[in-house]
Parts: structure tokens; C-alpha cells; sequence
């Protein structure tokens, strides 16, 4: 179901699919009545991703999909699943995959927490400048960029460009004139700024793979 | 939007992204992540703040040794880092693209008259229009240009809106630039001070630990420890070369998800003693920290670049 509508299989899963009915009820429950099905799904299946995925979890895609799948098969079998909302469901799912994840034994690197903390007090670890020279992978991300950020509408690409350019104590300033420009709420900026951020960089890395 | 999290201030949300938060809390965030609107927008707001100011080199102590040793464990964070720089990149190029406004622009912005504008506008229509001669009283074609003509005060309107927000941001770096020349301009006074100091001193000791790394296997060996004391400035370090096919070198210092330079050599000759073929760096200690680190080699012929080698090495940094 990455992205598109089909649940896909992996060894994690069992052989369960939902059909086309089932799949586009359990859009529509997921939604919860906010009239963009698809969008929330997508959104649904970021954040599980992002869960798994600050957890040290292999595979968090595959992870986000077995929660989601199973989700979508206990909500046929039970015709609707009222005990909790349905973004509240998806966490307490994801745990139970996480947990199993777990027991399985296939887990990666979940030991960096348990690293003690270095004695680091200085920042003398850089990053890249104008004098590194680049990489040829970083000039065709570079590249792909441009092009993704050229697909955007004039608005989103405006804004996405404003909203994290500038050094950190002027972002605060800069983002409030933004919020009032775009008429939106600083949250409401903060959310359709990360949605944009989100879609380019997986457009850049599309873009990445195609080439 | 669903109940908001107050209690998770914006450290915390970074906390949470480090992996520094206490076990409750990062378990009562780790929930609302996924099932809160407002959370989860606040904590991807986080992040990419977080991932934008290590690509700026904003984050020290703590907060930089974390993102190195949890954060940038996985893959796909791996990949938001490379996403910032290019952004980053972006950003400088367009700065370079655009000069900054010498007069401060707010002032010029705000003398405009208001209504010159839409003046302006309605000049260059009624221009436009006696000019290729289509001036007609019927009303439909009156109708017909007047919407026309409100089409462009719009778009005149807007592009005097878009204008003004450019300008402020501009400002905004003007005034971010001023303050930087202004803390130079203290720090070249200083050195001007100092330097009748330094030109009396007695010359500087140095202190330099000297290593020498073996050309990596491909068995399973651990990386060796570079074992450096406190009071190291300089780093001498010497690589053992297996072959010697290229007639120049250049080694990178990377971080451990290798992602970041954090000292590049000159073009370097390998020189020939009792170890055989080795590439001698002299670095200053401070790039390092404890913590896993590798320099990677390439060979430089005629402008390309061939990966040679790899030294991964881990620092152990004496109290």
C-alpha cells in the first residue's frame, strides 16, 4: 500500500491484501471524515515511518506497512474499530509490530543508545562549505533539487525557500512576517512547510534514482 | 489540528529527536507523534530545524555529539543531512546571486507612496492601450478593459507584495551581516593590539602526537585507537600506502556516518621511508573528538579523483 493503494508484502507480513473495497473503507475511516483520503493516508504511513525509524528499526518502511496492513484487516474483520481514534490505533498497532520486531531478533542498532555519551564540548566538528569541493553526487542532488523545486507551484516554492533560509536568530522573525504574508497561523505555516519539505525531498530522491 | 502537547517545549520535541529525553516522556511523545496533528507537525518542524543547523554548523557539545552517534544512525536520516546541504547550497547561491541592498531597504520600501503604484499601473494600461490603438467606447470592450486592467493592478499589486516580503528578508540578512562585520571589525582591533605582544613573545612549542596507520584489510580487524593526549595541538599522522599509482593524493577526515568533511589535506606526494610508500598529514588535533572517525584517500589524476583507500580509526582523547 507504499504510497499508491496496494499493501505490499514482506517477509514481516503475513498473506493477508485487502481488496479494493476494503482498502478505500479503510481510507475513508482513517480520514475520519477530512474529505482528503488519500493525503492522510500518506501522511499516516510518513509518521509511522518516522516512529520506527527513530527507533532504530531495519526496514521502518516495511514496519509502517505491516501496522498499517494489519489495521486495515482488523477493521474487516471487526467492520469498525471504535475503541479509539484511528490515528490513536495506528500507535498502539505500531508498538505491537514494534515489540515484535523486537522479539524477533532482526533488530539493528538499537545499542547507539546505550553508547555513553563522548566528552564532546566544542564545536569542532564542521560541516561542508563553499571550500569543500563536491561530490558528484552531491552536484546531482543539487541538481535534482532545482528541478524538483521548479515542479512546485510559485507559492510553495516561495515559501519553502523563505521558511528555512537565514540563520538561526533571525528564523523566528522571518517566519512570523512569513505567517502573516501567507495569512496562516505559525502552526499552520510550520505544517505546510514541512508537507512541501517532505514531498521535495522525496522528489529529489526520485530524481536520484531515475538518473 | 487535535489536543495540543504543551508541555513539550521545542528542546524537549529536540530531545526527543537525540534521544535524550527520559523514558517516559520520549514514550508519551513517541505516541503523540503518530496520533497528534499538532505534535507531529511540531516535531517535523524540529527535526528539520535540528538537521539545518548541524548542516550550518550550529550545534555544539552535547547536542552534536548525539546527532552524531543517534541521530545520523540511520539511513533516511542520513538522507535529510544531504538534502539540508544542498539546500543550504542553495540558499548561499542564491545570496550570491542577489545582492544585498546597500541603503537599508525598509526605508525604501516605505517612502514609496502608496498609491503610486496603481497610478503607475493605470498610466502604463492607458499607454499600452492608445498605443496599439484598441481605445473603444463600447461598453462591452470598456467592460472588457477594465477587467483587464484590474487583472494587471493585481498582478502589480502582488508583485509590490512579493517585493516588499523579499526586501524585509533582505534586511533581515543586511542586518545579520552588519552585526557579523561589526564582531570582525572588534576582532581585527584585538589582533592589531595583541600583535606588538605576539612580535615580543617567546616562539610557541607545539605539541604533536604522531601516528601511523597501516593500509586497511579486508578482515574483520577493529579499527586501531588513536590514543591523544589533552594537551595535543597537532596531529601527525602517517598512512601506509600499498601501492603507490598515482603521483598525488588527496585524504579526507570524515565523520563516522561519512557524510562530512572535517579536514581536507593539500595535494600530497607519498614519501618513501623505513614503513615503505606513506602519506604524511599534520592536522590540527581539535578536528577530533573521542568517537570513530576514517580518512579516506583518493588518487588525483588530471583533474578526476579515484578512491584509493579507507582508514577507519577510532579517538580516544586522554583527560
Amino acid at each position: 500500500m507504499r504510497g499508491g493503494g496496494v499493501i505490499s508484502r514482506t517477509r514481516h507480513k503475513q498473506d493477508w491484501l485487502p481488496s479494493a473495497e476494503t482498502f478505500q473503507r479503510f481510507l475513508a475511516w482513517l480520514d475520519a471524515g477530512g474529505g482528503t483520503p488519500g493525503e492522510r493516508y500518506l501522511e499516516m504511513r510518513r509518521r509511522l515511518v518516522d516512529y520506527f525509524d527513530r527507533k532504530h528499526c531495519l526496514g521502518a518502511d516495511d514496519l509502517a506497512d505491516e501496522t498499517l496492513n494489519r489495521v486495515a484487516r482488523r477493521l474487516e474483520e471487526e467492520g469498525a474499530i471504535n475503541a479509539s481514534a484511528p490515528a490513536q490505533y495506528c500507535y498502539i498497532v505500531a508498538r505491537f509490530v514494534f515489540f515484535e520486531y523486537l522479539r524477533r531478533g532482526d533488530r539493528s542498532a538499537v545499542p547507539y543508545d546505550e553508547t555513553p555519551s563522548t566528552e564532546t564540548t566544542s564545536p569542532v566538528l564542521q560541516v561542508a562549505d563553499e571550500r569543500e569541493p563536491e561530490s558528484e553526487e552531491g552536484t546531482r542532488r543539487f541538481k535534482c533539487l532545482e528541478q524538483c523545486l521548479d515542479q512546485l507551484p510559485a507559492a510553495d516554492r516561495g515559501l519553502i525557500l523563505a521558511y528555512y533560509s537565514g540563520e538561526r536568530s533571525t528564523k523566528i522573525e522571518q517566519r512570523r512576517e512569513l505567517a502573516a504574508r501567507f495569512n496562516l497561523t505559525p502552526n499552520a505555516l510550520a505544517i505546510r512547510a514541512c508537507r512541501i519539505r517532505n514531498n521535495l525531498e522525496e522528489c529529489v530522491s526520485a530524481c536520484m534514482g531515475k538518473e | 489540528m487535535n489536543s495540543p502537547a504543551p508541555e513539550f517545549e521545542e528542546r524537549n520535541l529536540m530531545q526527543h529527536l537525540l534521544g535524550l529525553l527520559p523514558e517516559a516522556d520520549q514514550e508519551r511523545l513517541d505516541s503523540l507523534s503518530v496520533s497528534d496533528d499538532t505534535v507531529a507537525a511540531r516535531l517535523c518542524d524540529a527535526e528539520n530545524d535540528l538537521v539545518d543547523a548541524y548542516v550550518r554548523g550550529d550545534l555544539a557539545g552535547e547536542d552534536l555529539d548525539r546527532f552524531m552517534t543517534h541521530y545520523l544512525t540511520s539511513e533516511r536520516r542520513r538522507r535529510k543531512v544531504l538534502f539540508a546541504e544542498s539546500l543550504l547550497k542553495l540558499e548561499k547561491e542564491r545570496k550570491r546571486v542577489t545582492p544585498l541592498p546597500l541603503v537599508p531597504p525598509r526605508a525604501a520600501v516605505t517612502k514609496r507612496p502608496a498609491g503610486r503604484t496603481r497610478w503607475t499601473a493605470w498610466a502604463a494600461v492607458i499607454v499600452v492601450s492608445v498605443a496599439a490603438g484598441t481605445v473603444v467606447f463600447d461598453d462591452l470592450h470598456v467592460r472588457q478593459s477594465l477587467s483587464g486592467i484590474t487583472a494587471a493592478l493585481r498582478a502589480l499589486e502582488k508583485t509590490e507584495r512579493e517585493r516588499t516580503d523579499e526586501l524585509k528578508i533582505q534586511e533581515a540578512r543586511t542586518s545579520d551581516l552588519l552585526a557579523q562585520v561589526s564582531r570582525l571589525e572588534g576582532v581585527v582591533t584585538n589582533l592589531e593590539s595583541a600583535s606588538g605582544t605576539v612580535a615580543n613573545a617567546k616562539p610557541l612549542l607545539v605539541r604533536v602526537a604522531s601516528f601511523l596507520l597501516s593500509a586497511p584489510t579486508r578482515g574483520i580487524e577493529a579499527p586501531p585507537v588513536l590514543t591523544v593526549p589533552s594537551d595535543v595541538e597537532q596531529l601527525s599522522v602517517r598512512l601506509k600506502l600499498e601501492e603507490t599509482e598515482f603521483a598525488r593524493y588527496r585524504v579526507s577526515l570524515k565523520s563516522p556516518a561519512g557524510q562530512t568533511v572535517l579536514w581536507q589535506s593539500p595535494r600530497l606526494a607519498p614519501e618513501r621511508g623505513q614503513h615503505g610508500a606513506v602519506l604524511k598529514l599534520n592536522l590540527p588535533a581539535e578536528r577530533v573528538k573521542n568517537g570513530a572517525y576514517r580518512f579516506d584517500v583518493v588518487g588525483l589524476d588530471q583533474g578526476q579523483e579515484e578512491p584509493v583507500a579507507s582508514y577507519a580509526f577510532n579517538v580516544h582523547r586522554e583527560e
